[in-house]
Parts: structure tokens; sequence; C-alpha cells
């Protein structure tokens, strides 16, 4: 009886803004029309379209790019939020554009709105990727938003749901363990399993260090990205669960790619090369993995497609720069936003061998940037300092970072202080022309931050724009 | 278990360095925030000074002796964490950071580590978390978060000869307790732009001799150095006597650069609070 108006309010919607993605068209659709998710993921549905969320702290964009990638590479047509769009708005709009298009919608969903969506779209598969301590002036503490996710799933119909979940976040897999025992939902677990790449101990930034269901504290028999790892409890029966999709060799080859040896529910296996650096993106691969395995993307295809992959938007992302005399360098764009991903990205490239002495960071604190910056005193930049001897800090709060970086180790006149962010971006072109070998110059910037860098990067013509496409973020409150 | 640390408040002998002895209350628990930067800066502006300071951590089970430390930190936790400290430091140590405060040690206490100083904490759905009882304050969880940046202006007052100063202080606060001060507390500060303690009363923090709880994080110290040295100079006061206090005061230690990269973080979370 809704469906009718909610059919000609999308056509209008659909009218008035053309081909615009964002948020825009879909924050208009639904104040019109408060229930136009549900109709719209139901009518989808009725033509044999399913639905797939991907949600984490970290590493939803990529996943989200990866199973996309795998899905069309085995000849589905598929239809994602590529804007990165992933509040509420954003899912909209994307299901308002497809119209009656796509065989699979794969929607990378913000952690705080996976639960304003997931009830409404019915999902068929729900990617659960990590909770890690991220922006705290938005989202209160992690507890919080681990209670809303448990809420979530069990909204969920159990008949139509399969949740594909990181078995190595202990937070993550005993809320789906619970699900699992009082309500049979379906699963299936992926996690790491290669003790070369463990980590020493767990970094200062682990969070979910307690037992969920008793409170203990947890133990790790190994851990590899902050607190994702072989956990269980010493004091109840809880403890990871075997993952069903793991990776049991990681060889990371510097920044190039990571070779993974995978193997699927103790049969198939075989050996996928990564092109994006980074053990955490080990993880994101698995979770596309897995729930591509639950597509019917056999293993052939799923990795010619993860071979081909690019980084995602400002994810190692590496632009060529010309200098001055005709020789090339470039700039990598490595997005922070929170002590793991920090953490993660500090280890990669200091793992990698490579030369770091033309280093930049970039600290604002817009709201999507996350307005409270003391996360950067969570993390373990030390090792990063150390190598890069100096650094160029830019950005809103670049004084901030300056303070992090001495009071870590750097030597005072390390820091080189240059808070507009074009300006500092030259700087560290500079020193990686002086200094280094290849002219390889690092960027670790926030989100905004690397906003206004790609704008500078675009404004030289240094790269086709083809992030013209991608839209601001919009307010996340 | 109980722990030990040998010195008792003692002149500097000649040759020998000063040094600050500081625990750091159940630091495995109590963390969020960047607690570990304000330590690191207090650390760091007594190295500069030619000070050590011994940082000792707390573990659950533990319980420390009065006059075995100078400066004491109790930081913020997520909520299972300080659910599950609340209760032992209120048994364990509750007397021993009383007579503490009282016997002139010194203490900063953050956010979540503030509330668990007062008489407890009541959340929204009744529940009780006991507190120390060492600021005359009682909190309970208000329906919405104070979240932002803010500034207060607050009095540091002076130690022995070590003049006292007013000063703005900035921070970032994120609390759904909301603390009212009992009759005989004092604040820390007057709230110029933010919430403070409740977003009604204007004022901020608590301070008590020469302890002081805030719910200013960001983290705290390295934008405000003026209340690092203060903390720093009244643990001197109790390490080494009370006209050890200036020796924080000495000239050209701090580093050119930082003190330029303090102004400018100050200024720009001033402006933050200012504006929001």
């Amino acid at each position: 009886m809704l469906a009718a108006p909610i059919a000609r309010v999308a056509r209008l919607v659909s009218r008035m803004f053309g081909r615009e993605g964002g948020a825009i068209p879909g924050r208009v659709l639904l104040a019109l029309s408060p229930r136009a998710l549900e109709v719209l993921a139901r009518r989808g549905r009725a033509r044999g379209r399913r639905i797939v969320l991907v949600s984490a702290t970290n590493g939803k964009t990529t996943t989200t790019a990866l199973l996309a990638e795998m899905l069309a590479a085995a000849g589905l047509d598929v239809v994602h939020n590529v804007t990165g769009a992933n509040l509420r708005s954003g899912i909209a709009t994307t299901l308002l554009q497809a119209g009656r298009r796509g065989d699979v919608c794969v929607l990378e969903t913000d952690e705080a709105t996976l639960p304003r969506v997931a009830p409404d779209l019915h999902p068929d598969l729900i990617v659960l990727g990590n909770l890690f301590r991220d922006q705290l002036d938005r989202f209160g503490e992690l507890e919080v938003l681990a209670d809303r996710w448990r809420d979530t799933l069990q909204q969920l119909d159990p008949n139509v749901v399969t949740v594909v979940y990181n078995a190595d976040d202990p937070l993550i897999a005993s809320l789906v363990a619970e699900q699992e025992h009082a309500r049979g939902m379906r699963t299936l677990s992926f996690g790491l399993d290669d003790p070369l790449v463990a980590q020493d101990s767990l970094p200062h930034a682990a969070d979910s260090r307690f037992c969920r269901a008793c409170g203990h504290a947890l133990e790790y028999e190994r851990s590899w990205v902050g607190h994702l790892g072989a956990w269980s409890c010493p004091n109840c029966d809880a403890q990871r669960p075997e993952p069903r999709v793991v990776v049991e060799r990681a060889e990371l080859d510097g920044l190039a790619a990571t070779s993974m040896q995978l193997r699927l529910d103790d049969d198939e296996g075989a050996v996928l090369r990564l092109p994006i650096p980074g053990l955490y993106n080990v993880y994101n691969a698995l979770a596309a993995i897995a729930a591509a395995s639950l597509l019917d993307v056999t293993l052939p295809v799923m990795g010619d497609a993860i071979d081909s992959a690019a980084p995602a938007f400002g994810r190692f992302e590496r632009i060529p720069v010309p200098g001055p005399n005709g020789e090339h360098g470039t700039i990598t764009l490595l997005l922070v936003k929170n002590p793991t991903g920090l953490n993660e990205v500090v280890r990669t490239l200091v793992s990698s061998g490579v030369d770091l002495t033309a280093t930049l960071f970039a600290l604002n604190d817009g709201i999507a940037d996350g307005r409270d910056t003391s996360w950067i005193w969570d993390a373990d930049v030390e090792p990063l300092l150390q190598r890069a001897g100096a650094m160029v800090v830019t950005g809103e709060r670049a004084a901030e970072f300056g303070l992090r970086a001495i009071y870590g180790v750097l030597d005072p006149d390390g820091v080189i202080f240059e808070p507009d962010i074009e300006q500092a971006m030259y700087r560290v072109l500079e020193r990686a022309r002086e200094f280094t070998e290849h002219g390889h110059a690092y960027a670790l910037v926030t989100y905004t931050a690397m906003l206004s860098m790609r704008a500078a990067i675009a404004a030289q013509g240094w790269t086709k724009s083809y992030w013209a496409n991608e839209p601001k973020k919009r307010s996340r409150r | 278990m109980t722990t030990h640390a040998s010195q008792e408040s003692s002149p500097v002998s000649p040759g020998s360095r000063p040094r600050i002895r500081l625990l750091h209350l159940y630091d495995r628990y109590l963390n969020i925030y960047a607690d570990r930067g304000n330590i690191q800066v207090l650390r760091q502006r007594a190295a500069w000074r030619g000070i050590d300071v011994d940082v000792r951590g707390l573990e659950p089970g533990e319980r420390f002796e009065p006059g075995d430390f100078d400066l004491l930190y109790v930081g913020g936790g997520q909520d299972r964490d300080q659910q599950m400290i609340a209760e032992r430091m209120a048994s364990d140590n509750g007397a021993a950071i009383r007579a503490a405060v009282e016997e002139g040690t010194s203490l900063l206490a953050v956010c979540g580590g503030y509330q668990l100083l007062g008489s407890g904490y009541r959340d929204t759905t009744g529940a009780h978390q006991p507190g120390v009882g060492l600021f005359d304050l009682a909190t309970e969880a208000g329906d919405t978060r104070l979240i932002g940046n803010v500034a207060i202006r607050a009095e540091l007052p002076a130690i022995g000869a070590r003049t006292g100063a007013t000063v703005t202080i900035a921070g970032f606060e994120n609390h759904a307790g909301r603390t009212t001060l009992g009759s005989t507390a004092r604040p820390f500060g007057a709230v110029v732009h933010g919430n403070g303690n409740d977003g009604a009363s204007g004022l901020e923090g608590c301070r008590l001799h020469h302890a002081i709880g805030t719910y200013l994080h960001g983290p705290l110290l390295p934008r405000n150095p003026q209340l690092a040295d203060w903390l720093l100079a009244a643990s001197l006061a109790h390490a080494h006597g009370i006209d050890a206090a200036s020796l924080i005061d000495a000239p050209d230690t701090i580093p050119g650069p930082v003190t330029a990269l303090e102004r400018r973080a100050l200024a720009t979370s001033i402006e933050r609070a200012k504006s929001e």
C-alpha cells in the first residue's frame, strides 16, 4: 500500500538529481519517504537481487572494493557504493540510482550506521570485519557499539541472513556465537593462522581484551593486528572459533604485494597474490573471499580478481610526481584515522624496508577526521619517527602531532612545521628529491587532510583526476 | 601484595639527580584518551631539567603505601574496564590515596579517573560504581554525552617560594557523567567555553591540596605545559622538600621548537572551544 507513493517519490528524486552520487539524493528520498530503504531493498529482492552489508572499524572500503571486483569477475552485475558514501543517506542514494539493475548489492556500511540500516535492508550476507577504538567523540565507547551490533543481529531473520565474521576479533566472534547458539544463525568465520607474522605482544592500543561472556582478561596464543588473534578466556569456555576461511602463510613483499596461502573449509587451497601491502589488508581480503565463496565465486576467479586489485582511495595509493628536471618521484597517500590503523600503517612502512627520509603527517580535526586528536598518542609511531629522523607535520592540528613526535622520540629540530597542507607537500617532495635515491615521499593523512592534498595534486595536473567522482565526506552527525 | 619504593622525602644530595616517584594506578585498565601522553610529558619535561621520573604501574589486587610515591596518576577506562576497577580501587587503595594527598602527594586524575575519586558514579540503569572519596563530589550519568573542546581559567597556587598563576587550560571533554561538587569542594577551574563538570554550573574539575581531577583530556598536558610543570613542582616538593619545587623552573631547559608548538597547540585548542 505504501509502495506506490514511494515509487513515485523515488522517480521524482531520481529526476531531480540525475546521476549525482553522494548523500544528498538519498537524504531527500529518506526525508520524503522514511521507509524507502525497506521498499527499495524488497523490490530488488523480488527480482532476485541479493544484498551484502560490509562493516568494520578499519578496512570496510577495501573489503567492499575487493568483494565487488570478485563478484564482477564472476560475471555478476554488481551495485555498490563506489563513492564511499557509507551512511544511511549514501546507501539510499546507491539503491535509488541502481533502479532495477543488479544481481547483487555490496554496501560498505559505517559501523554506527549498521544498526540503522540492516533491519530495513534484510541483507543476505553481513560481513563483520573488526571493531577497534575509533573516534570516540562520535561513537561513545566500543562496548556500546558492540551492544548495538548485537541488537542488530537479534533483529535479523536467521533464515535469511548469513554472517561472515572475523574469528580473530573476540568482540565480534562472541556476538556472533551468541546468535549461533540462541537462534541457529548461519555463519562463516575467517581468520589468520601464520605464526611468522604474529606481533611480539599486544600493542598499547589493543581494545577488546576482556571476555564478553564473563569479563575475565583474555589470553592470546598469538595476535596479528591490534587485538585480532588466537584468543581464549582462561575463566570460561569462550575461545576463538576455528576459522573456516584461513590464510596459513602471509609473505609480505615490501610495499608491493602480499602472497597469501589460503585454505577454504579444510579442503580447497590456493596461493593468491594481493597487490596491496600490509597484514591488515590480508584480513580485508579474507573477509571478501569468505563472502564471495558464499556467493558461488570460484577460487581461480577470486585469485584473478584480487591480483588486479588497486588500492582504494588513499590506501597506499602511489601517485607519480614529475620533478623539475624531468625525473620522476612519487608520493604515497596513507589514510590514517585511529590508533590501530595508524599502528598498521607504521608497521607496514617500517617492515617494508623503504627509505622513509621524506615523510609527512597531516592532522586535521574535522568531524570526518575525529575532532578529538588524542588518538595519535595511543598509536605506536616511534618506529616510524626513528626511521624517518625528521618529519614534515601539517594540517590544522599540526602542532599536536609535532608535540607527539617530540615527546615520543624525535629530536625537536626534526619537526618540520608547515601548517599549510599544500606547502607541506612541496616540502616533503623536496626532501624526497634531495635526500632519497628514488624520490619517494610518504604522506600519512587524516581524511579531510587527504582531500586537501588531493586537490593540490590535481591542481598540479600530476595525475588525471580520476577521483573527481569522490565526493567530500559530509557531516557524520 | 604491597608495592614498595625505598625513598622517603629527602633533600637532593649533592651529585645525585632529583627523582620523582610516579604511580600510574591500574595502568593496564585506566588508559583511554591518551593517558600515556600525559605520563610521557611529565617524564620528558622532568628529564629536560635533569630530573628523573620513575613510573610504576599498579595491578588489581596490589596495594600501595601512601608515602612511597610523589605523584599519583588515575586515567579513564572504557566502561567495562572502569566498572571492574572501581571496586578494587576504592576497597584496596582508597585509604592510601586519601592519606597520600593529605600529606602532600600530588595527583592528576582525568575523566573516568576523576569520577572515581569522588563518592562514586551512578549510571543510567541506577547501578553504582563506588568511589574513593578523595574529592567531595558525586557523579550521575546524564542522558547525553558532553563532547567537545573546552577552555577553562584555573588557579595554580604557589608552592613554597614558587609563585602561583591563573592560567587558561584547554582540552577535549567526552563524558556522560554530570559531576556535582559538595560544599567543601573547590573546583579546578571556571569554564570559559565548553561544558565542564555538568554543563550548567560553569565549574570544571576539582582541586584538593596538590590533587587535581578534571574532565579535560586531549591529552591534557602536552598543550598545557604550565599545568605539567606545576604538577612536577608539587611532586618535587613532596620528594625533596618545599625548596625543590623551583627546580622545575630552571631557565633555558625546554627546547625552543617545543615551546613554539605548545603555544600553537594551546591557541588552536582555545580557538576550537570558542567556536563550538
